[in-house]
């Protein structure tokens, strides 16, 4: 295990850190930098909850490397937001979406990545993309609304 | 601290004041089936929730109760606020700190809104009442010309106002009220107004703390492993392991596990494919499914406890060559809370501090005293936010845990289980089988019904049918197979009206009729039930016919103090088996305090009891569960979500439970379903 110093830029602010080769992205955001917005659910990227933007993508956090993302953008649902709340988190907001809400952040995210790259996507896109991310609240349908809701404003306003 | 100066053993109520010069009133609810309302039969009454306004305006409700997604910190003090004429903003919520003193503080069974619905308004309207008295005083006019709202008593002569602040030094004077008045519900304000949560802005931002996330100085890292086989022993692990993964700090046995304990949490996750623990698995290892599901064919035949035993049933049991029979199924199910069993704690310099997301503050409280033996005032519980709990969260095993490797060393130990762990040692809701039978009349109704319950007592849902029939017996023979049991959302409904929902559904098809009509028939003394089910059927378009593709079922649940129909509209895919389209749901809680949270709710355990019916099951091989992750427990996901349509009656009846009474009914209505589009009877859960 090799520890070398690199450089991390999460939320914007830039980090240097001697990480381990192997240490998923997910436990380094949460443990090292304490970012706990970011959860731990089933560790083999299957369930969404500790979904982060890499260069503006979602991806598992428990699935890569912290070192193999530096010198990337980094966007936890922390950084989402300078002061108040995204669009998206205020649609989350304004549906009333969460419930026990650990999954929450992973699902913001995800809808965050979807709607940058591709502000009107079809049903089709919506599902796929909303499908990476497990809520065992069963909230699936306040996301589907607070998913229109963004796409309405952002249609109405353009 | 609070000071005591005046109780009212009459109301439950107790009066304070608050280290600031605040008015405080303590009250009393009931968080458990436990038999802890003896608190509040003693002569000196113990409180477990407090309400007090401060000087400078502010409200605060302290609650024991937890916070787990169904929005009990919002819908509780809504009642507060309701008749105290509070201005909303005015008011905030705290967690209560844990003590054995205030009695069993837990959350479960559907009970907060329902034990909370009169103390809760009490309280409000106890400290409206004196804050009238202080106004009254103060104008010198009688109290029938002060009239409060939105934090304020207006002075219906003068038309002059002040504010509940400014009332406050007063008011604390003010004796107990002898009896309060509650409001006529048509002129609630509050109540049956959709409010915002109190808990979801800081559940988008990332801040919301959960177990999980807990942090506490010096704090090292522990990952368990179980033995695999449901009661195994340990032999040995692999010594080197630390100095394979030097930041590995120490590993301690506890019962049945061995525990990894880190500077960091990943290292302990590393260390858990290194480490070689050797076990004896012993004789639970030759278990499995089948040799379950004989022990319960074995057990069919012994004489039953019997639940219920109405009419005469000796002679239909003796003779029932004419009786139509079934046999249900359903297999264990996990909870799968999205966060992971965990806790944080700290034992040190004769103190013991517990952080933890639990649906039972008072047992974890009881748990620490246990194993650390430490007097009650050394001992702190925290309870966090919970991610999903589900009933998984009333057991106390990762407390135990936690506060044993903090004791053995010395440090503040986190303990996370891995999701693994989490799947393979739950306490699952229990797998049962169900033997029906029932002789119907000239009329095509029954007259008789027998159901007889195989692998747990748990008879909710089956001894408490709502059809009227009059030879009716319900017996249940408990089988201990080893496997560790909890409570799972909705407890033995789910299990139960999958099985009684499921038979009467034959029987209508038997006797020729609509299901609808059918239950109908049976529950004419049930008007309730029969309300719900006549919405659900008409706004589902039952039997409309207009869209072909689509088959429907129908299914209802009396539980928990509310009445539930749903319609679900289905059409098979291509592989024969049913894509859920749409549920409709009805739903009767008697008074609605919160609306959106009780579609919320309604709509959270239609997707839990959907999972367990085309999703998730738990089946043991060699002793042990072998589902371990979402791979191979699978959870229902965005792109398999129905749509849910929920119609919510109004009435003025006292609120019932809304946790859980939306699950119930998912399995047979998607079953019955399924039935009408195929013609094949599905008696055995999950359909994959």
């Amino acid at each position: 295990m090799s520890s070398l110093n690199k450089t991390f830029i999460v939320n914007g602010r830039i980090h240097n850190y001697a990480v381990e080769d192997d240490i998923p992205l997910l436990w380094f955001l949460r443990d090292t930098l304490g970012l706990t917005g970011t959860k731990y659910s089933c560790g083999i990227g299957l369930c969404g909850s500790c979904m982060v933007l890499v260069d503006n993508k979602a991806v598992n956090s428990c699935q890569i490397k912290a070192a193999s993302v530096a010198n990337k953008s980094i966007i936890t649902i922390e950084g989402l937001s300078q002061n108040s709340y995204s669009s998206v988190q205020q649609a989350w907001i304004d549906e009333q979406v969460p419930q026990c809400g650990y999954c929450q952040s992973g699902q913001i995210i995800a809808a965050t990545a979807l709607l940058d790259n591709n502000p009107r996507p079809s049903s089709k896109q919506i599902d796929e993309a909303m499908s990476a991310v497990l809520c065992r609240c069963g909230t699936y349908q306040r996301v589907k609304r607070a998913i229109h809701r963004v796409i309405n404003s952002q249609s109405s306003k353009s | 601290m609070r000071k005591q100066v005046n109780q009212s053993r009459r109301h439950f109520i107790k009066q304070s004041i608050t280290s600031t010069g605040g008015l405080a009133l303590g009250f009393f609810i009931q968080t458990s089936t436990e038999a802890n309302t003896s608190t509040a039969t003693q002569k000196s009454f113990i409180p477990n929730i407090w309400l007090e306004i401060e000087s400078n305006g502010l409200i605060t409700i302290i609650l024991t109760q937890s916070e787990m997604g169904q929005g009990v910190m919002t819908s509780l003090p809504m009642l507060v606020a309701e008749e105290l004429d509070a201005n909303w903003e005015d008011v905030q919520v705290k967690q209560a700190p844990v003590d054995p003193v205030y009695g069993w503080q837990g959350t479960g069974g559907s009970r907060s809104i329902r034990k909370g619905w009169e103390p809760l308004r009490k309280a409000g309207a106890t400290a409206r009442a004196m804050l009238i008295a202080a106004a009254s005083k103060k104008w010198g006019v009688d109290r029938k010309h002060c009239k409060p709202e939105n934090s304020y008593v207006f002075n219906k002569l003068s038309g002059i106002k002040i504010s509940y602040a400014e009332l406050v030094p007063e008011a604390i004077k003010e004796p107990l009220p002898d009896k309060v008045t509650l409001k006529n519900p048509n002129d609630f304000q509050l109540i049956g107004k959709p409010i915002p949560r109190s808990d979801i802005p800081t559940k988008v931002n990332g801040k919301a703390m959960f177990g999980i996330d807990v942090s506490v100085p010096n704090m090292l890292y522990a990952s368990i492993i179980h033995c695999p086989v449901f009661n195994g022993k340990f032999i040995s692990y692999n010594k080197a392991i630390t100095k394979q993964i030097p930041k590995i700090k120490h590993v301690i046995l506890l019962e049945n596990a061995v525990t990894i304990i880190a500077s960091d949490y990943w290292s302990t996750v590393q260390a858990r494919d290194k480490i070689n623990i050797e076990w004896d698995y012993g004789e639970f290892a030759s278990r499995n499914s089948k040799t379950i599901h004989n022990d319960f064919i074995k057990a069919k035949n012994k004489p039953g406890k019997i639940h219920r035993d109405d009419g005469e049933n000796d002679d239909f049991l003796r003779n029932n060559k004419q009786a139509i029979t079934s046999v249900y199924e359903t297999p264990y199910q996990a909870h799968a809370t999205p966060e992971p069993m965990c806790c944080t704690a700290s034992v040190a310099n004769g103190k013991c501090e517990v952080w933890v997301p639990t649906q039972q503050p008072t047992g974890a409280f009881k748990t620490a005293s246990k194993i650390t033996g430490y007097a009650d005032e050394n001992i702190k519980i925290h309870t966090t936010l919970l991610g999903g709990g589900f009933g998984r969260r009333n057991i106390q095993d990762f407390v135990t845990q936690a506060v044993q490797l903090s004791l053995k060393t010395g440090k503040p130990i986190k303990l996370i289980w891995t999701r693994e762990e989490d799947i393979q040692h739950d306490y699952y809701n229990p797998a049962t089988y169900h033997q029906l039978s029932a002789l119907l009349g000239t009329d095509g109704l029954p007259t008789n019904w027998y159901h007889k319950l195989i692998g747990t007592n748990y008879s909710h849902g089956a001894l408490d049918l709502p059809y009227n029939i009059s030879n009716l017996r319900m017996e249940s023979v408990d089988v201990r197979t080893g496997i560790p049991l909890g409570p799972w959302r909705s407890v033995s409904y789910s299990y139960n009206v999958f099985a009684t929902e499921c038979f009467i559904d034959e029987l209508a098809v038997k006797a020729k009729e609509d299901p609808v009509t059918y239950r109908l028939k049976l529950l004419k003394d049930v008007p309730r039930l029969s309300k719900v089910l006549e919405v659900a059927a008409s706004k589902a378009k039952w039997n409309s016919k207009s869209r072909p593709n689509i088959h429907q079922g129908v299914a209802i649940t009396a539980s928990f103090g509310s009445y539930v129909a749903q319609v679900a509209d289905i059409i098979i895919d291509k592989n024969k088996l049913p894509q859920v389209k749409k549920i409709t749901c009805a739903v009767d809680c008697g008074t609605i305090v919160n609306p959106d949270t009780v579609i919320a709710q309604i709509e959270s355990a239609i997707v839990y009891g959907l999972t367990a019916t085309v999703k998730s099951c738990v089946t043991i091989k060699n002793g042990r569960v072998e589902q371990s992750n979402f791979h191979d427990f699978h959870l229902l996901r965005y792109d398999e979500m129905p749509e849910v349509e929920v119609h919510l009656i109004k009435n003025q009846y006292p609120p019932g439970g809304i946790g859980e009474p939306g699950l119930p009914p998912v399995a047979p209505a998607v079953v019955n379903a399924y039935f009408q589009a195929t013609g094949k009877r599905v008696r055995k859960l999950p359909i994959t």
